[in-house]
């Protein structure tokens, strides 16, 4: 069979557009907010309301809006261990901006899903921060505290697409209420309400985090 | 009533619980024992501590909580905290995590900031302060509990309460001491010195006992002068700079630190180095390959149509 000159034409040019886009800088993808804002929890403390998908401040590059505060004995690994029994598996990490000291650093937080990533299925994620040195913040109004990102990743390892930080912050919220947690779900106002599509990420956040004790 | 009596110990210049700190309540000798029964997990409540009518944190007096206790570290691995509360207010979180052959122990508080031991001994000592919460002071009884969470393993053997553990009230604020440094990315290029300012602001309330400004940055890193600069004196604070020569590219950290003075306040600063410039680095070269390979794309997909027609002449013909 021969090969037509068009032919040849047609395949070169899938192939430039292809490493035309492949080489398009990683960073001028990513899913932006207008919400990006400092929230205070008193004595100097400050994180943002989005986590970010490089460490650097950007409302174009957040990945998900904070919607978790666990406060009075907290700790990383405490709620992790509490909540294993569903969120099992690690995730890939993604990073928070916040103020612990007088001056702003970087933590990093895989999280944990509930499930394995697949091409068919679905889990709820959650992310949760505090300075990295310490794995907790402390100040007298909230006692030892960190905060969170929610989310649902589905078809993770075919055509990935992630929403839903509503639902796995109510699912978080239900579990650690049936632990015995004073829990209130969606208590305060984070200022990062957003409904919209971008890509594969769909934003579902009602803007209101929920609050739980640690006892 | 014990408050009173607090005050009344409050004008003796010195006290167990710290400097500038005033015990107003111990953990009963009688209770002290009650402690060890929480060494494989549990709570245990060690009496409660009485205050005035309009007590309240701050802000002219502040209570804070000592935890003076040995514990008996576990040869095997082990998470657990080890944490004390008035009212259900936590004011003091150890976290203690084990491993046959050594332990680390760490803590955060105001008073003393982070502290983190790493020991292979089979029992260490834990002297604690911090202030109290908010919600953990309020007139009437205040009960002290203490709390080991087990999160996995077991990390403990034994938990031995020392006499002197309890409340303590000082007239000194909490954030005392607070780094201000750069909060955007300070640029550079491999190779070339770098000044990072800092200033170190004080509150007031402990005594000025100045401060050691100590300087981290990344392994290879040059330090053009001391590591650390020390203020005898800070006032209302004191500004200053170190000098750093970065030896690698890319996004880094270098670190401040006041240690072993007040809530030892800490700063970090990010540094982006980039190596010496040439026309082949940077994003800009990359967006203008990218755009070359797209309009090569639609060059190639006009000359395809073209082929297309000569061909539909040509077969017409």
């Amino acid at each position: 069979m021969r090969i037509k000159l068009r032919h040849l034409y047609l395949v070169a040019a899938v192939c430039a557009l292809a490493a035309g886009i492949a080489v398009l800088p990683a960073n001028v993808i990513g899913s932006s907010t207008t919400n990006l804002r400092t929230l205070g929890f008193g004595y100097g403390d400050s994180i943002y309301n989005y986590d970010f998908e490089n460490q650097t401040v950007d409302a174009r590059h957040v990945d998900w809006a904070t919607s978790l505060l666990f406060y009075n004995n907290a700790n990383v690994n405490k709620i992790k261990t509490i909540l294993e029994g569903s969120y099992w598996i690690y995730g890939s990490k993604e990073n928070a901006n916040l103020n612990d000291s007088g001056s702003w650093e970087w933590d990093q937080d895989g999280g944990m899903k509930t499930d394995i990533p697949s091409c068919l299925g679905s889990d709820a994620h959650y992310r949760v921060y505090a300075p990295s040195a310490n794995d907790r913040f402390y100040n007298p109004t909230f006692g030892y505290y960190l905060f969170g990102t929610t989310h649902h990743d589905h078809h993770e390892l075919c055509d990935a697409s992630y929403d839903d930080s509503e639902g796995t912050e109510h699912d978080i919220a239900n579990r650690m209420s049936a632990r015995g947690y004073y829990t209130r779900y969606d208590y305060a106002w984070f200022y990062n309400a957003q409904f919209d599509t971008q890509g594969n990420h769909r934003f579902n956040n009602d803007g209101y985090a929920t609050y739980v004790e640690v006892p | 009533m014990l408050a009173v009596c607090g005050l009344a110990i409050a004008s003796g210049a010195a006290d167990a619980a710290g400097p500038g700190l005033h015990t107003i309540w111990q953990v009963p000798q009688r209770a002290l024992p009650r402690a060890a029964g929480v060494a494989h997990g549990g709570t245990v409540t060690l009496g409660a501590f009485r205050l005035p009518a309009g007590s309240a944190q701050g802000p002219d007096r502040w209570y804070a909580i000592r935890l003076h206790a040995v514990l008996g570290l576990s040869r095997s691995p082990g998470d657990c905290i080890l944490s004390a509360a008035t009212d259900r207010a936590t004011a003091a979180q150890i976290e203690i995590q084990t491993e046959p052959r050594a332990a680390s122990v760490s803590s955060l508080g105001w008073i003393q900031g982070r502290r983190r031991l790493v020991t292979h001994a089979a029992r260490t000592t834990i002297d604690f302060r911090n202030y109290l919460q908010v919600h953990g002071v309020r007139s009437g009884a205040n009960p002290f509990r203490l709390t080991l969470d087990v999160l996995g393993g077991r990390c403990l053997t034994s938990i031995r309460l020392l006499s002197g553990s309890g409340i303590a009230t000082t007239r000194a604020r909490p954030d005392e001491l607070r780094f201000l440094v750069p909060t955007t990315a300070l640029a550079v290029t491999k190779g070339r010195p770098l000044t990072i300012p800092y200033e170190l602001s004080r509150r007031g309330g402990w005594p000025d006992r100045g401060a050691t400004v100590t300087l981290s940055v990344p392994r290879s890193w040059r330090i053009d002068g001391a590591r650390s600069q020390r203020f005898r004196r800070l006032g209302d604070g004191r500004r200053g700079s170190f000098r750093v020569t970065p030896t690698t590219t890319g996004a880094s950290y270098v670190g401040l630190r006041a240690v072993r003075v007040y809530n030892e306040p800490s700063a970090a600063i990010q540094v982006r180095v980039e190596p010496a410039k040439g026309w082949l680095s940077g994003r800009g070269v990359s967006l203008l390959l990218s755009a070359a390979l797209i309009v090569g794309a639609a060059a190639l997909t006009l000359a395809g149509l073209r082929a297309r027609r000569r061909e539909h002449a040509k077969a017409a013909r």
